[in-house]
């Protein structure tokens, strides 16, 4: 994977644990016109691939194969794709844009859209046969990446998925989600004070496929993807549900999905982004599902950003490393917690207590809305 | 009305497409509160609106009455989305600056805002997707849409696809080398999906039964997508094939459906030059 913290899945889980802030003035790009200017870069990272959020996507998926076992092409027989992305491919956007401008040849590697450019690039280096698909919910898409691929084993569909979520920032990004008044300087989920997001990039993929796969070729399964669900607010474009009605919704398809009861869950990766209408929106969707104050909470987006996309997919590797046992991370930038948020019982320290089971919940634009169950193997 | 068929079959109980050239006259027949949201939207929005409209109504399922309903999902499929907003987005800030940018304009720059509007016009609670597959998307969506539907949960699904074209997509087409593999055009199509028993229970006429729909990815440029590893043993013999490209092969399919044209099945199957495949295959229900 690749974050702020830099290249691979251990930067990231060590950067959390130890609750490091790596939110620094924009550096990759021209920002002088740019308010706020801070943001969660991956410095020194695929710095000159016009296909950026592919290239972190690459190297993602490499790590995961290679943490999985699956050396070879005759191993990933089957394979099947699915990357989300919220505007992924934006940097070979403006790049276009601007050779257009000036009447000069376009870049070289415009031979994909977009919006499934990054997706399309990882089909063609492992050598895809499966479904290849972008699904695209926003800041959700990464955690409907994860239900699709669970949908595509469970039905047979594949024999074995690179699944996940990739994006990056751009003055396209940036300028637009200030002008949304949506970001701030630094984030504060669930704080009292809280001002807004602040964004963030990176990738995240993780290889899944059948249990009896994986224990087939002596290889330790990491965590069970047990349950998906997604649901839409139907409210409002860019405002969440007041109520956290599509939020909700998504977390009881996802338990329903994995036949389990809120009860056996121990902990939930909230979306967390910071903004007033989110967080609030989650603090009475995780009570309404959950109980007040009974399961634990945390939020990563104070320390590496909201990677959009990515998100979901960065948030699924967290917790399934919690479930293999590790410590869940504590909620970077919470200082006083918000009335408003006081049902929820927030990780504020490490906590190395065990978690059997974890939820992950993702929102975004449009009133998308997903999550994910995953279990101990 | 009795069951024709397994109770469990997805079958199909509405459907409708709009043309470009068509969109004006569609955007007149929607009720007026949806007709106020569409004209302030995107045009792929507008196409996406006015034919889940149109599936909808045929499928005599008339939107939201109260709150949300989460046994109605939708999955869009597109190829180039919003393509037309990134383009309006990206000017705007180019020529004045992040103070110029307009929050409107950027919010509908996500691939999903068509989907969020019609989950907002129809009141569609449930799970609510937007795949990008290239040239395919419209016919993933279908798939995914059959799975959804499958794995139960949900009553009823839109399911379908929708693209606007304009210059910028035009002059980003050939200069990413796609313009000849890419006839221009426009639309939307959507089917509604919902299980037999569910139809027949509410009084609904079954139009067609979505017997099979597979995806996948063929790096290698073939002159015909070829059959699907997940085809499995229900091969369609005789049936009529349909290649075209993202709702438009949707759109075929829908077409044929609703002729007299003779045989009971039809496959529809494309492959977007960028190595995405997909088929769908129907069956056109008997009347009465």
């Amino acid at each position: 994977m690749v974050s702020a913290y830099g290249s691979g899945g251990e930067a990231f889980l060590t950067g959390l644990r130890h609750g490091r802030i790596a939110v620094r003035p924009i550096e990759r790009f021209s920002a002088v016109d740019l308010r706020p200017n801070m943001v969660a870069e991956a410095r020194g990272i695929a710095e000159d691939d016009p296909d950026r959020a592919g290239a972190f996507a690459v190297l993602a998926a490499e790590e995961a194969l290679a943490m999985a076992g699956l050396s070879s092409r005759a191993q990933i027989a089957g394979l099947a794709v699915a990357l989300g992305t919220t505007l992924g491919g934006m940097g070979i956007f403006e790049a276009w844009d601007a050779a257009v401008q000036a009447g000069e040849p376009p870049p070289g590697q415009l031979s994909q859209v977009p919006y499934y450019a990054p997706a399309v690039r990882l089909a063609r280096r492992f050598g895809a046969s499966g479904p290849v698909v972008a699904p695209q919910l926003a800041c959700a898409s990464g955690t409907a990446a994860l239900a699709l691929a669970r949908s595509w084993i469970r039905d047979g569909r594949a024999d074995v998925v690179l699944a996940g979520g990739t994006d990056l920032l751009c003055r396209f990004v940036v300028a637009g989600f200030n002008a949304l008044r949506a970001t701030a300087t630094s984030a504060h989920p669930f704080d009292r004070d809280r001002q807004g997001l602040v964004l963030g990039e990176g990738a995240a993929v993780l290889v899944v496929e059948p249990a009896r796969r994986v224990l087939a070729r002596g290889a330790r399964p990491l965590a069970r993807l047990l349950g998906a669900g997604a649901a839409a607010d139907a409210v409002h474009m860019t405002a969440p549900d007041r109520e956290g009605g599509g939020a909700a919704r998504a977390m009881q398809a996802a338990l329903e999905d994995a036949g389990l009861a809120a009860q056996e869950v121990d902990f939930v990766s909230a979306h967390g982004t910071g903004t007033v209408y989110n967080d609030a929106m989650e603090a009475r969707a995780i009570a309404r599902v959950f109980g007040e104050g009974r399961v634990r909470v945390n939020s990563i987006k104070g320390a590496i950003g909201h990677t959009l996309g990515a998100a979901g997919a960065l948030e699924a590797v967290m917790c399934a490393d919690v479930v293999a046992g590790g410590p869940i991370p504590p909620t970077i930038g919470l200082r006083e917690i918000d009335p408003a948020c006081e049902g929820l019982r927030l990780v504020r320290e490490l906590d190395p207590a065990p978690v059997a089971y974890a939820l992950s919940t993702s929102s975004g634009f449009a009133g998308a809305n997903a999550a994910l169950v995953l279990g101990r193997a | 009305m009795s069951l024709q068929g397994p109770a469990d079959e997805i079958v199909v109980t509405g459907m409708a497409s709009v043309a470009g050239p068509d969109l004006e006259g569609a955007l007149e027949r929607l009720p007026g509160a949806i007709r106020a949201r569409a004209v302030r939207a995107e045009r792929v929005t507008q196409l996406a609106l006015t034919a889940a409209d149109a599936a909808l109504r045929g499928a005599g399922i008339t939107g939201r009455d109260g709150g949300p309903d989460p046994r109605l999902g939708i999955v869009l499929g597109t190829a180039f989305g919003c393509l037309l907003t990134n383009a309006l987005h990206q000017r705007r800030l180019a020529e004045t600056g992040p103070g110029g940018v307009s929050p409107r304009t950027f919010a509908a720059t996500v691939s999903n805002a068509a989907t969020g509007e019609i989950t907002i016009a129809y009141g569609l609670g449930g799970a609510a997707l937007t795949v990008t597959a290239g040239l395919v998307s419209g016919l993933a969506a279908v798939a995914e849409g059959r799975a959804l539907m499958a794995s139960g949960g949900l009553a009823a699904l839109l399911a379908g696809g929708a693209d606007a074209w304009g210059a910028p997509l035009a002059r980003w087409l050939g200069d990413a080398g796609l313009a000849e593999a890419i006839v221009p055009g426009e639309g939307a199509a959507f089917v509604v999906l919902e299980r037999r028993r569910d139809a027949v229970a509410r009084g609904a006429r079954p139009l067609a039964c979505l017997e099979v729909a597979a995806t996948g990815f063929e790096a290698e440029s073939r002159e015909t997508p070829r059959l699907l590893p997940d085809w499995g043993g229900q091969a369609i013999e005789g049936a009529p094939v349909f290649p075209g490209l993202g709702e438009r092969a949707l759109v075929a399919a829908l077409q044929w459906l609703a002729s007299a044209a003779g045989g009971t099945r039809c496959i529809v199957r494309d492959r977007c030059p960028t190595g995405q495949v997909a088929a769908v295959a129907w069956r056109r229900e008997e009347a009465g």
